[in-house]
């Protein structure tokens, strides 16, 4: 199985390279022959490569010790499940999943376009065949998941199988490890789509809004998935790491927000194109750099560039992507100088006080916060060679410069929409802001009464409010005023009115779940902490709260065995909760592991880990910690998915116009 | 089990590279200005289903609707117009295309019944003087 | 051009002031901490009692010593060891303890006797995780 499995991914090589060349083929001579050759290119490595991966399925699934990765990332012990999943727990392994969605997305693609879009494809299936190209090298012949153990016999190597594997790290062993890598791949590979078309556009000089309109939907789910992937990472830190938080701004953490930095920037900048025929080199070099910040974030993961506690070990493929990011670089930027001419904007900018101008200037915070960010993440390596000394910026330095950039956002994300394109008069400001401000004003006063006094707290959620508020009230307006013309009730009209424009409605929900988000973010101004030493009875506070430890307990099953202590929680003695903080460890990998655990309630996350014994082992060291609002981001994420996946739905269109004068628009 | 790998892989390639020996024909490239048109068109309406909505909602003063409305209903018009010249034009040569095809067809191609010899048109199917069917 | 030119001056403020935060963040030292190993963490002399440091070494074997809430142990590299005092407020990693070979990085400072007084503490087990079976197996 496994010489069947390394073989099929083998082919993906002469695939990749033959669909290449079809498709530049086809570009230059227009026939339609080549064309179909690389459409049926794109197809066959899909095909050798999902046959690829159904291989290393099986050998994990049935526990073959003789290859390295099934041996390095799984043992009999370990649950069927984890067996499956353990197809992206190691390098190998996720890089053939990349590799995997990367032919899913091509196929798809050829599949989507197989009657339209001639003179684009060649050159769409082409980039994304030359990334395919890539990253089947690496697969194969750098970091190939079907390489077989070997043992030095004197002097010639043998084949040999360990008798039972190293099992599963611990710490993937959680079902937010399990699905967070495929979701981030998909958005990180999702980003070669929009990629393409607009290298296609470029090359054929075809630069109308075609390239715009067939990625549109792409671009939205590969943001949507990115952004899902990034907060499952931090609820895996979160649940897994024990140390009471989720975002660190580790540079693997980074390296994901960046390519949601410029999509999000993207995704917001098209519009300004689409009305005004503005930005068009922007959004070229938006969609480009989402690209690039895409591989760039596997290669940061994969070359121990920077060293994190997400990222793989040093795997050699520092090299590759170094040339690979450098040539595809080259090339964009060469691309976009060419074509300058042809990319002039047909429109001015007429105010400040503007829709557009308000989509200018979130694109300019995004591209500081990209840039922000990558310097950053970078530091320690431009120090290294400007000071010789490695650097690294903490999370402060952060924390410094991206909470202001985040609030000016969510500031804008509330003045922004109420902005009429072209011009806003004084008095329409007046009027679409005087509420909204001065109830924020009002919060501010009463949250200083409660005793609130960081400053960056009550600008958020003084904003927050200020755009919830925004937000609510255009639901309300429009229903209000589609329910006069069409006599629908309220909830029937909000509804009938999101969907009619799915994308702006799709859109302020998006904008909602961020205000959630940045009050579940807002929530770590207040976070407390206390640490403890205890024995059987014995008893901590924290906060209006009363932690008696009620026993030390001990359990073992096939995989692991455990210690975890029983925490009984009272609140003027009243019993709130049980929690179980546990320690485990695991036979297979002989590697120890911290299980929190948390009673999490809409206000307030109570959070304990069990953090070690003392030397006597008589007493256990426990840590609890009380993290305001963390749930807010968790909730904040669904709603986000939900509008992403809103705004995706296609326009309704009603078959009679429901008032003659305006209601075929509001 | 390797065999069958190598089998897989050979067909899938074999099956991509099947397309190249068939009869083989040039698609044409739509034309340039025509989705460049076709472009302001679709952002014209855009423009003035934003400016209505943003009027219903409130967000524009009545004096300032109504010029910058004008405006877009002005541009709209340019563009139908050009649009429906555009159109006019690829008319114009595709029926001056299809005149010359004809002729070039007509003298080229001796469509003349196997059957009894008479001569018909390029595209009949069927001969006019004895019924059998054309190739 | 005149509103291009008030969009041009509202862009460069906020340029401007993001500037402001990246280098006024840059100059707090708290932020700021140089990664040495702890061969070079001796060779600095002095100048490491200054400076914000990230130190990586190897966790020595059975230098684990709890007593309460305290912690001690030492790292080395080669011939080099550094004696860690933690002093941080987080659960200590998972792969940290006295039988593991363990690669760790400590953030902290080095006080006046000479002991590294640490605020956090990580342990590279994910990543050696799977780097050492193919050592093993090679």
């Amino acid at each position: 199985m496994a010489d069947l499995g390394n073989i099929l991914l083998f082919f993906l090589f002469p695939v990749s390279v033959f669909t290449a060349l079809a498709a530049l083929a086809a570009g230059i001579t227009k026939r339609r022959g080549l064309l179909e050759a690389a459409r049926r290119g794109a197809y066959a490595a899909f095909g050798v490569t999902t046959l690829a991966v159904l291989a290393l399925e099986y050998l994990l699934v049935t526990s073959d010790f003789s290859i390295e990765y099934v041996a390095s990332n799984t043992n009999y012990a370990l649950p069927m499940f984890y067996k499956i999943v353990a197809l992206w727990a190691g390098h190998n392994g996720s890089l053939l999943l990349w590799t995997w969605i990367v032919t899913i997305f091509i196929a798809i693609v050829a599949y989507q376009n197989r009657r339209k879009n001639n003179d684009l494809m060649p050159y769409v299936l082409l980039m994304m065949a030359v990334t395919m190209v890539f990253f089947s090298v690496l697969s194969i012949f750098i970091s190939n998941p079907f390489d077989t153990l070997y043992q030095d016999m004197g002097n010639q190597l043998q084949e040999f199988a360990v008798p039972d594997g190293r099992g599963l790290n611990p710490l993937l062993q959680h079902p937010a490890m399990v699905i967070h890598p495929p979701v981030l791949f998909i958005g990180y590979v999702g980003s070669v789509v929009p990629f393409a078309f607009a290298i296609a556009a470029l090359i054929t000089g075809k630069l109308g809004a075609g390239w715009i309109h067939t990625t549109r939907r792409w671009a939205l789910t590969t943001w949507g998935f990115l952004a899902a992937g990034i907060v499952l990472g931090g609820k895996w830190a979160y649940v897994e790491l024990g140390w009471g938080g989720y975002w660190a701004w580790d540079p693997v953490e980074n390296a994901s927000l960046l390519p949601w930095l410029t999509a999000t920037a993207y995704l917001h900048s098209v519009m300004i194109q689409e009305r005004k025929g503005m930005l068009k080199v922007w959004n070229m070099t938006l969609v480009i750099a989402t690209y690039l910040l895409s591989i760039f974030g596997t290669f940061l993961t994969r070359s121990g560039i920077v060293s994190s506690v997400h990222a793989f070990s040093n795997s050699g493929l520092g090299p590759a992507f170094s040339v690979f990011l450098i040539l595809s670089t080259l090339f964009s930027i060469a691309l976009l100088l060419y074509r300058r001419k042809d990319l002039k904007p047909d429109e001015e900018l007429q105010s400040l006080v503007s829709r557009e101008s308000g989509f200018l200037f979130n694109n300019l915070l995004f591209l500081l916060a990209t840039i922000a960010v990558l310097w950053g993440t970078l530091f320690p390596v431009i120090s290294e060679i400007f000071t010789g000394d490695q650097i690294t910026v903490g999370p402060p330095w952060f924390n410094n410069i991206m909470i202001p950039i985040g609030l000016a956002l969510l500031l804008l994300t509330g003045v922004g929409p109420l902005l009429a394109w072209r011009h806003t008069s004084v008095e329409t400001l007046k009027r679409s802001f005087g509420w909204p401000i001065l109830g924020s004003f009002i919060l501010v006063l009463v949250l200083i009464g409660f005793g609130i006094r960081d400053g960056w707290s009550l600008g958020s959620f003084a904003i927050s409010f200020f755009v919830m508020w925004t937000i609510v009230v255009e639901f309300v307006k429009g229903a209000r005023i589609r329910g006069r013309n069409s006599g629908e009730n309220f909830l029937k009209a909000v509804y009938m009115l999101s969907r009619k424009n799915t994308r702006r409605y799709g859109g302020y929900i998006i904008h909602a779940a961020m205000v959630v988000m940045f009050i579940g973010f807002t929530g770590n101004a207040f976070n407390s902490e206390t640490r403890a030493e205890v024995d059987e009875g014995d008893f901590f506070e924290l906060g209006p709260y009363k932690f008696t430890a009620t026993s030390i307990q001990h359990a073992q099953n096939e995989n692991y065995s455990s210690e975890y202590l029983e925490l009984e929680m009272t609140r003027n003695g009243k019993f709130v909760a049980q929690l179980k903080p546990e320690k485990r460890y695991y036979f297979a990998s002989e590697q120890p592991s911290t299980e929190v655990d948390i009673y999490s309630t809409l206000r307030e996350d109570i959070y304990a880990v069990l953090s070690g014994m003392s030397n006597d082992g008589e007493r256990v060291i426990v840590q609890v910690y009380r993290n305001p609002f963390v749930r807010m981001v968790w909730i904040g994420t669904f709603l986000l998915v939900f509008g992403t996946l809103f705004a995706m739905l296609p326009n309704l269109r009603e078959t009679k116009s429901a008032s003659p004068s305006n209601g075929g628009i509001v | 089990m390797s065999y069958l790998g190598y089998l897989i892989g050979l067909l899938s390639l074999l099956w991509a590279i099947l397309p190249l020996f068939k009869k083989d024909s040039t698609w044409i490239s739509l034309i340039m200005d025509m989705d460049e048109l076709e472009d302001r068109k679709t952002r014209v309406y855009g423009n003035i289903a934003d400016l209505e909505f943003d009027f219903a909602m409130g967000r524009l003063s009545e004096s300032d609707f109504n010029p910058i409305r004008q405006s877009f209903l002005q541009e709209a018009g340019r563009v139908m117009q050009q649009l429906e010249d555009q159109k006019s034009d690829a008319l114009i040569d595709q029926i001056e295309q299809d005149v010359k095809d004809l002729g070039k067809k007509k003298k080229s191609k001796k469509h003349k019944c196997p059957e009894c010899g008479k001569s018909n048109l390029p595209d009949a199917r069927f001969c006019m003087k004895c019924g059998k069917e054309l190739s | 051009m005149k509103n291009k030119m008030k969009f041009v001056i509202g862009s460069v403020v906020i340029v401007l002031a993001v500037i402001v935060l990246a280098v006024q963040g840059l100059q707090e030292d708290a932020t700021m901490s140089y990664s040495k190993s702890v061969s070079e963490v001796q060779l600095l002399g002095n100048r490491a009692k200054s400076l914000s440091l990230k130190v990586n070494g190897q966790l020595k074997k059975g230098s684990i010593i709890r007593n309460n809430l305290d912690l001690d142990f030492i790292i080395t590299e080669g011939e080099s060891e550094l004696q860690i005092h933690y002093i941080g407020k987080d659960p200590i990693p998972d792969t940290f303890n006295n039988e593991m070979d363990a690669e760790v990085v400590v953030s902290g400072r080095l006080a006046d006797n000479g002991v590294f007084n640490a605020e956090r503490i990580q342990a590279k087990c994910a990543s050696k995780y799977e780097a050492d079976y193919s050592s093993a197996a090679n």
